[in-house]
């Protein structure tokens, strides 16, 4: 799914004294497919922006362009985009109401009116994708699960809607690292599988390693967009509480004189900088 | 629909309305109504209404939010008007529809207790638009005081009365956080028929009250934690002393009072 905006602004209770600009002249464009990562320090606007792309928040000013159809206020369009673009909250098990987890699941299939034998079908398939055996959890209570599961089933609950695009906010917070590790490893299958996945996020760290389009924003407007290379290069300087640790020692490095890119987030590529500053240096 | 800014909210400011320490703020709102029902003439609600433009004038608020503020009783008013027009007598024939009359007396009887209305309401904003929610519990709580002679639970209904104010704003934000969730699972609020729309507030009463059960539950024990009893006496961190303008203010309300009882306007 093609996902644009142009010079997106979006102020919140204009004309009042509690008038905020959230968003200032966003311009972005992602390709169909593309894994992207949001991040920025809290109150950056994050939010907001992902609230245009399914039009619950329409623009002050400025244009949100899905598969270059523009969003309006036409409710049948964006009934439309948003059975096509899936939007997870901040803590999505809150909005959790159904009795068993099977229920929980097949709401928004139930809402397409399609048959029982077909929600039964894909409320399976959704579940499998997020890797919980339908059969044993199809008739638990979603309130007893622990957070990582709910995590998960809160997510599998889109599934059904069979979607272009996936875009979570703060999908990893409150869970250890176990349920981080297995939502970013469902996060790199659902991509794998052609989804164009938005993932915000306040600090880089988290799904790094999956993304390959990065958007910092701060005070509603963008710092640094782009591949994540230069990204991380650009945010090297004033931005360290947001940087993965790998390339945080990386900065410091630099500062101390090494001749190293501070444009890498793992280990065995910080490893081989290393390794080939050194062996360059000393040769 | 649970976007929409609640009637009569609070406007942040720093005007010398907004200074007033509440108790004060209270009572001579209560003092202004009363002249406000000793007056007998149009001449009169002319003159206090100029008095409430003032005041709004001077303390920086939107004059517009007048006008929004009356919506919500809009109907109340045009009830108001009717029921005097068509059961006050006398004076000229103005309207004849079958066994009704409309009598000039009825037209500006009703013309009157409108426009009363209309001035009970702007002047009750006054006090609602520049004082803070709490702030305004509290002062309700400084003057039910007296009232725990009588064996009143006066802290305690103070107490209820605080909380509610404090997390209506929450609810409302978090009905709508749970309406745009569902609504991204595919659910429309606004189509369908009524059938439809009932089984719809399902996925969302369900989730706001969960919310509402765990706030209270982490409430209760964040207040215990803090050492919270029931029924015993507790002391303010802000505590507001009556400064000149407050005094200033009282005796201007009384003498509002009396000069209207005094001078039959
Ligand atoms: N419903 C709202 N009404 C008014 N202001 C809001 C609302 N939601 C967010 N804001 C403000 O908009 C700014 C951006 O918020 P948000 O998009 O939630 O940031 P983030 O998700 O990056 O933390 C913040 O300053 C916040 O206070
Ligand atoms: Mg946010």
């Amino acid at each position: 799914m093609l996902i644009e905006t142009e010079r997106l602004t979006h102020i919140y209770s204009p004309g009042t004294p509690w008038e905020c600009w959230a968003l200032e002249g966003i311009t972005l464009s992602w390709k169909p497919g593309s894994f992207v990562l949001i991040a920025g320090p809290s109150g950056s606007g994050k939010s907001t922006l992902i609230q245009h792309f399914n039009g619950l928040l329409l623009p002050s000013s400025g244009r949100v362009l899905i598969d270059g159809e523009e969003l309006g206020s036409d409710k049948a369009a964006l009934g439309r985009i948003r059975r096509r673009l899936g939007l997870v909250f901040q803590i999505p098990e809150q909005q959790f109401f159904a009795e068993t987890v099977f229920d929980e699941v097949a709401f928004a299939a139930a809402n397409l009116g399609l048959s029982s034998a077909e929600v039964a079908r894909r409320v399976k398939v959704s579940l499998e994708r997020v890797g919980l055996d339908y059969e044993q959890f199809r008739g638990r209570s979603p309130f007893n699960l622990s957070a990582g599961q709910q995590r998960l089933v809160a997510i599998a609950s889109l599934l059904p809607l069979e979607l272009e695009a996936l875009i979570l906010d703060e999908p990893a917070a409150g869970l250890d690292s176990g349920g981080r590790r297995q939502l970013a490893l469902l996060l790199a299958d659902l991509r794998r599988q052609g989804m164009t996945v938005i993932v915000v996020s306040h600090h880089l760290g988290d799904f790094i390693s999956l993304a390959d389009q990065i958007l910092f924003l701060e005070r509603g407007r963008v710092v640094a967009a782009g591949e994540v290379e230069g990204v991380l290069r650009r945010l090297a300087q004033g931005y360290e509480p947001y940087l993965p640790p790998v390339t945080d020692i990386m900065r410091r490095l630099v500062l101390r004189g090494a001749g190293v890119s501070t444009a890498v987030f793992e280990l065995a590529a910080a490893r081989e900088e290393i390794v080939s500053w050194w062996g360059g240096n000393s040769g | 629909m649970v976007n929409r800014v609640a009637i009569g909210q609070y406007i942040p400011g720093n005007s010398f309305l907004h200074r007033l320490i509440p108790p004060v703020k209270i009572i001579s709102l209560l003092v202004v109504l009363a002249a406000l029902f000793m007056i007998k003439s149009f001449t009169g609600l002319g003159l206090f209404a100029l008095m409430v433009l003032g005041l709004y004038g001077c303390s920086g608020l939107p004059l517009q939010r007048l006008v929004t503020g009356l919506r919500p009783v809009l109907y109340i008013i045009l009830f108001t008007l009717v029921v005097y027009a068509l059961t006050n007598k006398g004076g000229v024939v103005l309207l004849r529809v079958g066994r009704f009359t409309v009598d000039s007396l009825g037209i500006s009887g009703g013309a009157f207790m409108a426009s009363r209305l209309v001035l009970l309401i702007w002047t009750t904003l006054l006090l609602t638009f520049t004082t803070a929610p709490l702030s305004l519990a509290a002062g309700i709580e400084y003057l039910l005081k007296p009232l725990q002679r009588l064996r009143v639970p006066v802290a305690e209904i103070a107490l209820i009365m605080t909380i509610a104010l404090r997390f209506i704003p929450t609810l409302m934000e978090e009905s709508r956080r749970i309406m745009w969730a569902q609504m991204a699972r595919g659910v429309s609020f606004d189509t369908g028929g009524l059938r439809q729309k009932i089984r719809n507030l399902t996925p969302l009463i369900i989730p706001l009250f969960v919310g509402a059960f765990r706030r209270a539950d982490e409430l209760a024990l964040a207040m215990e934690a803090r050492g919270y009893q029931v029924g015993a006496e507790r002391s303010s961190l802000k505590t507001a002393r009556v400064g000149p303008a407050d005094w200033l203010t009282l005796l201007s309300a009384a003498g509002l009072l009396a000069v209207v009882t005094i001078s039959h306007i």
